[in-house]
């Protein structure tokens, strides 16, 4: 059971962070501008396309954590510090995707500007990926583990 | 009522009842085994609502201090929901 869920927790982090990471990063670089930009990889198409890879698989990575909640329970260890503290950069990660990442995409596909908005938008997901090389460092690392 | 003001009324109430079966628990069977699994499932339902009302664009400061309160953050977050959308 321990291996199934560790398994399944690994390969969605994988498979279902990994995307969003990538489509929130390249997000505000191929977004269109109020004006008419030199950049020719600025297209209204692509950044539909990446702005519907963030929601998707933001959506999906929810498994991340609900399995690694079930397989801390299992272990019995859910109250250790390093899966508390990974817990709540989870949940802050989560909360800036959905509720800040998301719709300030959505508003620089509908509201173009001249690339304002677009500053905090990567200013947010830098933080963002940050949060989870925290995460995973946390993962790997288990400071302050019983069995360390 | 938008969106984000419907999940956080759906997550504040899942976190009342959470906390609500918790103390129930605590003042007659004490099963170790119910805190066991649900411990960790309320502290997941707090860190949510917490991180909702933190990050959600266009909440009250009112709703947002509420909801970082330790056992009162679900009453306190349906509450204050209701009158955001009252006043939305």
């Amino acid at each position: 059971m321990r291996a199934l869920l560790l398994s399944a927790h690994v390969v969605a982090g994988i498979l279902f962070v990994g995307p969003v990471a990538v489509a929130t990063s390249l997000f505000p670089r191929y977004v269109p501008l109020v004006e008419a930009s030199a950049d020719a990889e600025r297209s209204p198409g692509t950044a539909r396309v990446l702005h519907r890879i963030t929601r998707v698989y933001g959506v999906l990575a929810i498994a991340v954590p609900a399995i690694g909640l079930a397989l801390a329970m299992t272990e019995g260890r859910a109250t250790e510090i390093w899966i508390v503290i990974a817990m709540v950069l989870t949940a802050v990660a989560g909360g800036l995707l959905a509720l800040q990442i998301a719709p300030r995409q959505q508003q620089a596909l509908t509201e173009p500007d001249n690339g304002t908005q677009l500053r905090t938008l990567g200013i947010l997901t830098g933080v963002f990926n940050l949060l989870w090389v925290i995460v995973v460092v946390l993962m790997v690392a288990h400071p302050g583990s019983r069995y360390a | 009522m938008n969106v984000l003001l419907r999940a956080l009324g759906v997550l504040s109430l899942l976190e009342l009842v959470s906390v609500l079966i918790l103390l129930g628990n605590l003042m007659t069977v004490h099963d170790a085994a119910l805190v066991h699994v649900l411990g960790p499932i309320h502290g997941a339902l707090y860190l949510a609502v917490a991180v909702t009302a933190l990050l959600g664009r266009g909440l009250t400061l009112r709703t947002r201090l509420g909801a970082v309160i330790p056992l009162l953050s679900g009453p306190l977050t349906m509450v204050n929901v209701r009158g955001e959308a009252r006043s939305a």
